[in-house]
C-alpha cells in the first residue's frame, strides 16, 4: 500500500516536469513541421526568457499576471529575430547547416545570458504558493503543481485549437506540409517561418517561468530544459499530440526511476531513452512512418 | 491579358526559357503543347513567379508582374494548378478548398465559391472530410483545379490537368475546364495529351527545346502537319 501511494505521489511529481517537457517539446515538433529544423537551441532559448521574466519580476517587481503575458509577447519578437538574423538563411539547406546553426545559436545565447545577467544560481520566485498541501493517504501537492499543470494545459488547448480552427493556423499546416503550393494560394511562406519562431520562444517562456522556481534559475538550466528533445523524439517527432505524451510519459518514467533505482540511473537514463528510440523505432510511439507524398 | 516577352530563364547554366513571346486574350482557352522538357512547366512557374526570368518581361493586364513573389502574384488574379497537383496531403478536401480561399476574407463569398465548386465536382462534396492523399489520382486533379478557382482567378494556369488519368476521366475534367471558360475565366493549358487539348483551345503554341515553334488556331494545329507527326502520333 505504501508503495503504491509513492508510485502515485512520484506519478505527479512526474506529472509536473512532464508538462514542461510537453510544452517545450510541443514548440520543437512546431518548428520541426513548419521549417525543417530541429530546434537543439530550444534549451537555451527558454533559459534566455526565463531571465527576461526574472527581471521583470524581481528587478521591476511586476505582478505575475503582467510577467506571464509580457514575457509572451516580448519571446514573440525575440523568436522573430532570431529567425530572422539565422534560422531563416539554413531553411531548404540540408539538415547538417541547420544543425550547426542551432548549435551556433545556442552557444551564443548561452554566454549573452550569462553576460547580460549572471552566470551564478538565481532563485525565481514562485507565482503560486510552493508550501504542499496534504491529501487523503498522505499525498502532498501544492498550488504550484497544480499552477503548472493547468497553465501548461490550458496552453496546449488554446494552441491546438489556434492550428486547427483559425485561418492562420490552417496556413501553418499548410506551409508545413507543401510550402510551394503554399506559397500559390498567396501565404507569405516566410513570414509563416517567422511565425513558427515566435510561437515557440512565447510558449517556451511560459515553459521557463512555470518550472524555473522548482529548478535554480541559471544559464546551465538548458540542458533540463533540452530534455523535451527526447519528448519530441518519442512520441514521433512530427505528432504534436505525440509530443504532449510522451512529454508526460518521460516526466513520469523519471520520477519513477529516480525514486526506485540510483540517481546517477536517472540522469542518463532520458539520454538511453533518446538513444534507444532513434535505434529502435525511429518513428516515435505516435508518429508514422514516412510514406509516399501525394 | 497576358503578354510575354522574350523571355529567359535558366537553371544553372543551362536556358530552359529562350526568347519566348507568348499572348493569352482575355477569355480564350490558350494551350502550350510540347514534349517532355520542352520548358512548358517553366513557362508557368515563371508567370505565378515561382521562378524568375533573367530576361524579358511578363505583363498582366497592361502590369509588368516578373520579380513579384507568387503569394502576390495570386492576388492579382492569377491561379496556378501545378504541375503534380502539389496538394496539401494532410489536410482535409475542405481544408484544401479553404486554403484556396486564402486571400479572401468575406465568409458568405467563400462559401457561395465552395458551392460553385462543389457544382462542378460533386465528389468533393462527398468526400470533403478526408484527407487530400486518399483520393484517387482524378479526384486530387478536381481538387486541386477547385482549390486553384477558390480565389476567383481571371487567368487560370493548368499544368498537364490529363497526366497519369484514364481517357474517361480526363474527358470529365476537361469538360469542366470548358465550363470554368465559359463563366469567363481565361485559361492558359499547358498539356502533353496535344489531341485533347486542341480540341478545346482557341490558339495553341508548340514549344520545343525552350523556343516556340509553330503557333496557330486550336483546328489549324490539328490539321498541322508537324504537329500531327509530332503530337498526334498521326
Amino acid at each position: 500500500m505504501q508503495l503504491l501511494i509513492e508510485i502515485i505521489q512520484q506519478i505527479i511529481f512526474g506529472t509536473v516536469m512532464g508538462c514542461i517537457y510537453a510544452l517545450v517539446a510541443t514548440c520543437m515538433v512546431l518548428i520541426y513541421k513548419g521549417t525543417g529544423i530541429l530546434n537543439f537551441a530550444q534549451g537555451e532559448m527558454v533559459v534566455f526568457s526565463t531571465f527576461i521574466s526574472y527581471t521583470l519580476r524581481v528587478a521591476f517587481q511586476l505582478p505575475y499576471w503582467v510577467v506571464f503575458p509580457l514575457s509572451f509577447v516580448i519571446s514573440w519578437f525575440f523568436g522573430m529575430l532570431l529567425e530572422v538574423l539565422s534560422f531563416r538563411r539554413v531553411i531548404g539547406k540540408p539538415h547538417l547547416n541547420s544543425l550547426m546553426a542551432c548549435v551556433a545559436v545556442g552557444m551564443i545565447l548561452r554566454n549573452a545570458t550569462g553576460q547580460i545577467w549572471t552566470f551564478d544560481d538565481l532563485r525565481m520566485p514562485p507565482p503560486f504558493s510552493d508550501q504542499v498541501f496534504t491529501l487523503p493517504l498522505g499525498l502532498v501537492i501544492s498550488p504550484l503543481f497544480l499552477g503548472i499543470i493547468s497553465i501548461s494545459f490550458a496552453i496546449m488547448i488554446v494552441f491546438y485549437l489556434f492550428l486547427n480552427r483559425t485561418r492562420v493556423g490552417l496556413s501553418i499546416r499548410a506551409t508545413a506540409q507543401n510550402p510551394t503550393a503554399a506559397m500559390l494560394m498567396g501565404v507569405p511562406v516566410s513570414y509563416v517561418y517567422s511565425m513558427c519562431w515566435a510561437i515557440s520562444a512565447s510558449i517556451g517562456s511560459i515553459a521557463g517561468i512555470l518550472i524555473s522556481p522548482l529548478l535554480v534559475l541559471n544559464v546551465g538550466m538548458f540542458i533540463i530544459i533540452l530534455k523535451a528533445i527526447v519528448a519530441a523524439v518519442l512520441g514521433g517527432i512530427e505528432s504534436l499530440p505525440g509530443a504532449v505524451l510522451g512529454g508526460i510519459l518521460l516526466g513520469i518514467l523519471e520520477n519513477l526511476i529516480g525514486t526506485f533505482l540510483p540517481s546517477w540511473i536517472r540522469q542518463i537514463f532520458v539520454w538511453v531513452i533518446l538513444l534507444g528510440v532513434i535505434i529502435a523505432i525511429p518513428q516515435g510511439l505516435w508518429g508514422r512512418k514516412k510514406q509516399k507524398r501525394v | 491579358m497576358l503578354k510575354i516577352t522574350n523571355i529567359e530563364v535558366y537553371y544553372g547554366n543551362i536556358y530552359a526559357l529562350k526568347n519566348i513571346s507568348l499572348e493569352v486574350d482575355q477569355g480564350n482557352i490558350v494551350t502550350v503543347l510540347g514534349a517532355n522538357g520542352a520548358g512548358k512547366s517553366t513557362l508557368l512557374k515563371a508567370i505565378s513567379g515561382l521562378i524568375f526570368p533573367v530576361r524579358g518581361g511578363i505583363e498582366f493586364m497592361q502590369e509588368r508582374i516578373n520579380g513579384i513573389s507568387p503569394h502576390r502574384i495570386v492576388r492579382m488574379g492569377i491561379s496556378h494548378v501545378p504541375e503534380g497537383r502539389e496538394l496539401f496531403p494532410d489536410l482535409t478536401v475542405l481544408e484544401n478548398l479553404m486554403m484556396g480561399a486564402y486571400i479572401k476574407k468575406k465568409i458568405k463569398e467563400i462559401a457561395d465559391d465552395l458551392d460553385v465548386i462543389y457544382g462542378y465536382f460533386p465528389i468533393l462534396r462527398e468526400r470533403k472530410s478526408q484527407n487530400a492523399s486518399s483520393l484517387s489520382g482524378g479526384e486530387q486533379q478536381m481538387l486541386a483545379i477547385g482549390r486553384a478557382l477558390m480565389s476567383n482567378p481571371r487567368l487560370l494556369l493548368l499544368d498537364e490537368p490529363s497526366l497519369g488519368l484514364a481517357p474517361r476521366v480526363v474527358e470529365g475534367i476537361y469538360r469542366i475546364i470548358r465550363g470554368i471558360n465559359g463563366k469567363g475565366t481565361t485559361i492558359l493549358l499547358v498539356e502533353q495529351n496535344a489531341k485533347v487539348a486542341l480540341t478545346i483551345a482557341n490558339y495553341g503554341y508548340v514549344f520545343e527545346t525552350g523556343t516556340v515553334t509553330v503557333v496557330g488556331r486550336g483546328a489549324d494545329l490539328l490539321q498541322n502537319e508537324h504537329v500531327k507527326k509530332a503530337y498526334l502520333g498521326r
